[in-house]
C-alpha cells in the first residue's frame, strides 16, 4: 500500500479532515516532549470513537503497517515518537468524560481527556483524580496509562495503575476487549496490570475506568529549608519512620532552587541552604494539625534553618508552581537539559546524591536535583549546551552514569517518564537477557507482528549494535564512569567507526519501508541517527502539543515539534 | 502423545527428583480438597537453584506439577487429576530483608503471613492486608490466589502492594520482575502477571512488598440496625470527607460485637488515622447513628485488633466461603438476599461486604455439596444481576466438580495465549484456573 492508497482508505474511514498526511502536516508530530531524536510518521488520524480506533488499526494491521497511539504528546522518553514511519493514531478527539458514579467512586473516560479537566469535573461533589503528574493541565488519561505516569502525590495515594480498574481495549489486530472489572478483582491473569505501563505496545485503550477519591478534608504544607542536604533526607526518612506517610515530600537542591527561583514563581530560597523541602500532609481536619506538628518537630530534629507551614492557599500555590515549574525553569540556567527519572531506595539518598555530585564534577556538567524525595524518585536535571561539540554526547552519557547508580543501589531507571526510546540501553542496567526475552515474549502475545509502537520499550536481546553504542558511551566518556569503574566495565574490542547515538537502535519497520528520505529530510535538524540537540529550554510559553480539542490540521500539534512542550514553562513532565 | 504415556511410579519420580538435590519423598495422599487421590512425589526445595532444577526436570518429563505452601487455599480452583509432583516452598521461608526507612520487605515463598505480620509490628509497620486466612497461610500461596481481605479498602490488593518477584519459569529460567524501590515503571508491569495467577504460569521464590506504617492508633465503630437504616450511614460515609480503613456490611451467624443480635445488620467503621483523626470520625459517625437509630459500639485500640481477628476466624468456619463481587451500592442487597437464601436453608451464614471495594464474602455451614452447587449457581445469577460476579474461595472438591468455582466465561484468548507461552507443555498446575487454564 503506498501513501496515496493509505491515505485514500484512512480517509474512507475517518473523512477527510481527520486524516493528515501532506509532509507539511506531518512536522508537528516529529517528537513528543523527547526532542533529542524525531522522526516523520506517515500520517496522522484522528478518530472519535472505539469503532475507528479499531477499523484503522485493523487496516493497518491486515497491510503490515507499523502504528502508534499518541495522546498529549507530554511524554518524556520518546514513547510517541514515530521512527518508523508509524501512522500516529491521536486520541485528543477522544476527550470524553463518559460517566462519573459518585456514589461508587467510579469515572469513565476517553483516553484524550486531559487528567486535570476529570478533576474539575468532579470537584464540585468534593471528588478528584489521584494521579497529578507535573503536566497534568495537559497531559491526558489514557498518555497517563500508558505510562503508568505518576506525580507528586503518589507516595500516600499510588501512581496510576493502582487508580485504573477496567479499560476497554484495540488490540495491535484491531479486535477490541475488555479487561479488568470496574469492581473487586477481575477472574484470571491482571492483563489490564500488564497494559498500564505498556507504553502503547501492547494496544490502545478506548474507554477507560478510574477510581476517584473524595478531596481530603485538612491539607497542611510546610516548606524546610536545609543547611545540608544530608540533613533534609534523613528528615525524609524520620517522617516516614515516625509513621507518617506525608502525601508529598518533594525536595529541590541548590541549582534547582536557583531556577525556579529565576521564573515566574519567585520563592527567594536563601543562596547558601543545599536543600529544601516540600511536605505535605493531609487527612481529617481535625488531625492534620498535630501531624504537621510532629513533621516541624522532626524537621527541627534535623537542624532545619528555618521551616513554615502555609498560611494561606496561596501560599501554598506558590510553592507547589515553585516546584512543578523545576524543569522548564531550567532553561533559564542552562541552554539545554536533560531530566533523568531513576528511583532509588529512600535511604540511600544522601550517598546517591554524592555520586551524582561527583559525576557532574568528573564531567564538568551541573546538575539540577529535583525529586519526589519520599519515594526516592530522583529528577536530575542535566546541564548542557548543545552548541559546543560533544556537549550532547556527553549530557547523555551522564544521564546514563545517573541510571547506571540508581540501578546499582537496588532502584530501577525509571520511576515515572518510561523507558521510551529514550532509556531501552539502561533496560539492561536492571534486567538479564532472560528477563527482557520474557517481557518480549508477553508482547509478542499481544502484539505478534510488532506493529504497534514497534522498537520500544523493551531493547532486543544483546543485539550487537546495542553492545556496541554501550561500549562507545562509556569509552568514549570514561572519565565520568571512571568515577565507578567496577560498574564500566564492558567486553570486547570497540569499534571506532560506529558513532551512533544510544537509543539509535530501534527495530526496522516490519513492511521493510524505507524511511522517505525527502520526508526525513524535512525534519532537519533531528535525523533518525543521531541526538539532535535538545529542546530550548527558554522557549516556555508555547502552547502544549496536541492540547486536547483542537482541530487537526489547524492548531493541533502547531506548536509541538522543535518547540515541544513548553506549556508554562514545564516541559510536559510527569514528574 | 503425552497423553498416553504411562505414568511413573510416584516412588521413581521422588527418586529421580531427590537427584537433583531437592528433599523428595512420597506421600501417600495430596492435600486435601485440590486433586483426586492418589500417591504422589513430594519436593521440598531448599533455595531457587533447586526449584529450577525441579522444574527443569519436570518439564523435561512432562510431569505436571502444583505448588504449593501451607496448602491452606486450595479449595480454591478446579478439580484436577493429581499431579506428579507437589512443589512445597514451605522450606524457602526467610525473610530476606527488611528495610524500614524504605518502607520496603522481601521475603520467600514460604513465610507465613502471620510471622511476616510479627516481625514487621516490631518495627511499627505492617503489610496492609487482612484476609481471612489461618496463621500458617504462606505469602506465597495468598500471593498465587491474590486474596485480600476488608482493609483492601483504604490500602488496596496485592496487586497494589507487590513491587517485585523473583520467579521460576516451568522452563528453569528465572525471571526477576519489577524493583524493590516503590516506583518503577521500567518495562513491562510483569509482577502483576503473577499475582493471582494460581500457580499456573511459574513458581514464585521471592517476593518484595510496599509496607505502611502500623496505624498510631485503632478504632472501630459497630453500628448496628435494619439494612435500609445501613445503606443510609453507608451513603453519608461515602459522600463525607471520612476515612475508613474498613468499611463492611455484616449480617447472619457473627458474634458480638460484630453482629450483636440475630437477624440484625451491622456496618463495622475502622479508622487507621491518627487520635485526633479517628475520634473525630467516631463522634461523626456516633452523631448519625443517632439521627438514624442504629445501636453502636466503639471497640479501640486492641479491642479493635481483637474484633477483626474474630472476623477472619468466623469467615473461616464456613465449609464453604464464596467472593462475590457489584458495584458497592448494589452489595448490601445482595448480601441481604444471600443471606435469606441460606437462612431458607437452616444453614450457618455468614456475609461481609465491603462497601467501598465492592468485594464481600459469603461463608456458609451446613448444607451438602448438591445444596452448595445450588448456592453458588443461584448467587452468582443474582450477582450478574448487578453486572458483578461469584467466585469460590473455598469449597469441597465436590462442590467444585458440581459447578465451576470461577463462572461460566471461558478464558480470554490472551489468557490463554499468555499460559501457553510461559508454559507451553501445561506443566503448573494444569487445568485448576479460569477457563480450566
Amino acid at each position: 500500500m503506498n501513501d496515496a492508497e493509505l491515505a485514500r482508505a484512512l480517509t474512507g474511514i475517518l473523512g477527510e479532515r481527520r486524516v493528515l498526511w501532506k509532509p507539511n502536516q506531518l512536522h508537528a508530530y516529529a517528537c513528543d516532549g523527547y526532542t533529542a531524536r524525531q522522526g516523520l510518521p506517515r500520517a496522522v488520524v484522528f478518530p472519535e470513537t472505539t469503532e475507528e480506533v479499531a477499523a484503522v488499526v485493523k487496516l493497518l494491521h491486515d497491510h503490515d503497517i507499523p502504528f502508534l497511539p499518541r495522546g498529549a504528546g507530554t511524554g518524556l522518553s520518546g514513547g510517541a515518537i514515530p521512527l518508523h514511519r508509524e501512522v500516529i493514531i491521536s486520541l485528543v478527539r477522544m476527550n470524553k468524560l463518559l460517566s462519573v458514579d459518585f456514589e461508587n467512586l467510579r469515572a469513565v473516560v476517553q483516553p484524550g481527556l486531559v487528567n486535570l479537566t476529570l478533576t474539575k469535573r468532579i470537584t464540585h461533589q468534593g471528588f478528584y483524580y489521584a494521579p497529578d503528574p507535573s503536566s497534568q493541565s495537559v497531559c491526558t488519561i489514557g498518555g497517563n496509562l500508558a505510562e503508568n505516569a505518576g506525580g507528586s502525590h503518589c507516595l500516600k495515594y499510588g501512581v496510576t495503575t493502582n487508580h485504573i480498574v477496567a479499560a476497554k481495549i484495540v488490540l495491535p489486530d484491531g479486535t477490541v476487549t475488555e479487561l479488568g472489572t470496574p469492581y473487586g478483582d477481575a477472574p484470571g491473569y491482571d492483563l489490564l496490570g500488564l497494559v498500564v505501563g505498556s507504553e502503547g505496545t501492547l494496544g490502545i485503550a478506548t474507554e477507560i475506568t478510574v477510581r476517584i477519591l473524595k478531596k481530603p478534608e485538612g491539607v497542611k504544607t510546610a516548606l524546610a529549608m536545609f543547611d545540608r542536604v544530608a540533613d533534609a533526607s534523613d528528615t525524609v526518612s524520620g517522617i516516614i519512620g515516625a509513621g507518617i506517610i506525608p502525601a508529598a515530600i518533594e525536595m529541590m537542591d541548590q541549582l534547582a532552587m536557583q531556577a525556579v527561583d529565576k521564573s515566574n514563581y519567585h520563592v527567594g530560597y536563601p543562596t547558601d541552604i543545599e536543600a529544601v523541602l516540600l511536605i505535605e500532609v493531609d487527612g481529617l481536619a481535625a488531625g492534620v494539625d498535630e501531624v504537621m506538628d510532629r513533621v516541624v518537630e522532626i524537621c527541627r530534629r534535623h537542624h532545619v534553618r528555618t521551616v513554615k507551614v502555609a498560611q494561606s492557599e496561596a501560599e501554598r500555590a506558590l510553592w507547589w508552581s515553585s516546584r512543578k515549574m523545576a524543569f522548564g525553569a531550567t532553561g533559564r540556567i542552562s541552554p539545554d537539559y536533560i531530566v533523568q527519572d531513576g528511583v532509588i531506595p529512600r535511604t540511600r539518598l544522601t550517598e546517591v546524591l554524592q555520586r551524582i555530585a561527583e559525576i557532574s564534577r568528573e564531567s564538568g556538567l551541573r546538575i539540577a536535583n529535583v525529586f519526589h524525595a519520599g519515594d526516592g524518585n530522583l529528577h536530575p536535571l542535566i546541564c548542557y549546551d548543545s552548541r559546543i561539540p560533544g556537549e550532547t554526547e556527553k549530557a547523555i552519557a551522564v544521564g546514563s552514569a545517573v541510571l547506571k547508580v540508581c540501578a546499582d543501589v537496588g532502584g530501577t531507571i525509571t520511576g515515572e517518564h518510561g523507558v521510551g526510546i529514550e532509556k531501552l540501553e539502561e533496560m539492561r542496567f536492571m534486567f538479564s537477557d532472560d528477563d527482557l526475552a520474557a517481557q518480549l515474549e508477553i508482547r509478542s502475545v499481544f502484539n505478534p507482528k510488532d506493529l504497534c509502537n514497534p522498537g520500544k520499550l523493551i531493547p532486543q536481546p544483546s543485539r550487537c549494535a546495542e553492545v556496541k553504542n554501550a561500549r562507545h558511551i562509556i569509552e568514549d566518556n570514561w572519565q565520568i564512569f571512571g568515577t565507578f569503574p567496577e560498574h564500566a566495565r564492558v567486553l570486547g574490542p570497540a569499534h571506532a567507526n560506529d558513532r551512533r547515538g544510544p537509543s539509535a537502535t530501534g527495530t526496522g519497520p516490519k513492511d521493510g519501508a524505507a524511511p522517505d528520505p525527502e520526508l526525513v529530510g524535512a525534519a532537519a535538524p533531528a535525523s533518525d541517527l543521531g541526538p539532535a540537540p535538545a529542546v530550548r529550554a527558554e522557549v516556555a510559553t508555547g502552547a502544549a502539543p496536541s492540547v486536547a480539542g483542537t482541530a487537526p490540521g489547524g492548531a493541533a500539534g502547531a506548536a509541538a515539534g522543535r518547540d515541544a512542550g513548553g506549556f508554562e514553562g514545564d516541559l510536559g513532565a510527569q514528574g | 502423545m503425552d497423553i498416553l504415556q504411562t505414568r511413573m511410579a510416584p516412588e521413581d519420580v521422588a527418586h529421580i527428583l531427590a537427584g537433583a538435590g531437592a528433599l523428595a519423598e512420597v506421600r501417600p495422599n495430596p492435600p486435601e480438597a485440590v486433586a483426586e487421590g492418589g500417591a504422589a512425589a513430594w519436593v521440598e526445595p531448599q533455595d531457587e537453584a533447586q526449584v529450577a532444577d525441579v522444574l527443569r526436570v519436570c518439564a523435561e518429563r512432562r510431569w505436571t506439577v502444583i505448588p504449593v505452601g501451607a496448602g491452606t487455599q486450595l479449595g480454591a480452583g478446579h478439580v484436577g487429576p493429581a499431579p506428579d509432583v507437589w512443589l512445597s516452598l514451605s522450606r524457602m521461608n526467610r525473610l530476606l530483608d527488611h528495610a524500614p526507612g524504605d518502607l520496603v520487605v522481601t521475603v520467600q515463598p514460604g513465610l507465613t503471613l502471620a510471622a511476616l505480620q510479627a516481625h514487621l509490628a516490631d518495627a511499627r509497620q505492617m503489610l496492609p492486608l487482612d484476609p481471612p486466612v489461618d496463621d500458617t497461610a504462606t505469602l506465597g500461596g495468598i500471593l498465587a490466589t491474590g486474596v485480600s481481605g476488608p482493609r483492601r479498602a483504604l490500602y488496596g490488593t496485592l496487586r497494589d502492594m507487590t513491587i517485585a518477584l523473583r520467579v521460576v519459569y516451568p522452563d528453569g529460567r528465572v525471571i526477576k520482575t519489577g524493583a524493590k524501590v516503590v516506583k518503577n515503571v521500567a518495562g513491562y508491569d510483569m509482577t502483576k502477571l503473577f499475582v493471582g495467577s494460581c500457580g499456573t504460569l511459574a513458581v514464585i521464590t521471592e517476593a518484595t512488598f510496599k509496607l505502611r506504617p502500623l496505624p498510631l492508633h485503632r478504632e472501630t465503630v459497630f453500628l448496628t440496625g435494619d439494612l435500609g437504616q445501613i445503606q443510609a450511614l453507608r451513603r453519608r460515609i461515602v459522600g463525607s470527607n471520612l476515612i475508613p480503613s474498613r468499611l463492611e456490611i455484616l449480617g447472619g451467624a457473627f458474634r458480638a460485637p460484630l453482629v450483636p443480635s440475630p437477624g440484625a445488620w451491622t456496618l463495622a467503621v475502622d479508622c487507621d488515622e491518627n487520635r485526633a483523626s479517628a475520634e473525630a470520625q467516631t463522634r461523626q459517625l456516633l452523631a448519625w447513628a443517632k439521627e438514624l437509630s442504629l445501636q453502636t459500639e466503639v471497640a479501640a485500640g486492641e479491642a479493635a485488633d481483637a474484633a477483626w481477628a474474630q472476623y477472619r476466624d468466623e469467615i473461616r468456619e464456613g465449609e464453604l466461603c464464596l467472593r462475590f463481587q457489584a458495584k458497592p451500592s448494589a452489595l448490601a442487597e445482595l448480601a441481604e438476599r444471600l443471606q435469606r437464601f441460606a437462612g431458607s436453608r437452616g444453614w450457618v451464614s455468614r456475609v461481609s461486604a465491603g462497601a467501598i471495594s465492592g468485594v464481600g464474602r459469603w461463608s456458609v455451614s451446613g448444607g451438602d455439596a448438591p445444596g452448595y452447587a445450588q448456592a453458588i449457581r443461584e448467587g452468582r445469577a443474582l450477582c450478574a444481576e448487578q453486572g458483578g460476579a461469584l467466585v469460590v474461595e473455598r469449597a469441597a472438591a465436590e462442590v467444585r466438580t458440581l459447578v465451576n468455582p470461577f463462572g461460566a466465561s471461558p478464558a480470554h484468548p490472551l489468557m490463554e495465549q499468555v499460559k501457553r507461552t510461559i508454559d507451553p507443555n501445561g506443566v503448573l498446575s494444569p487445568g485448576r484456573f479460569v477457563g480450566g487454564i
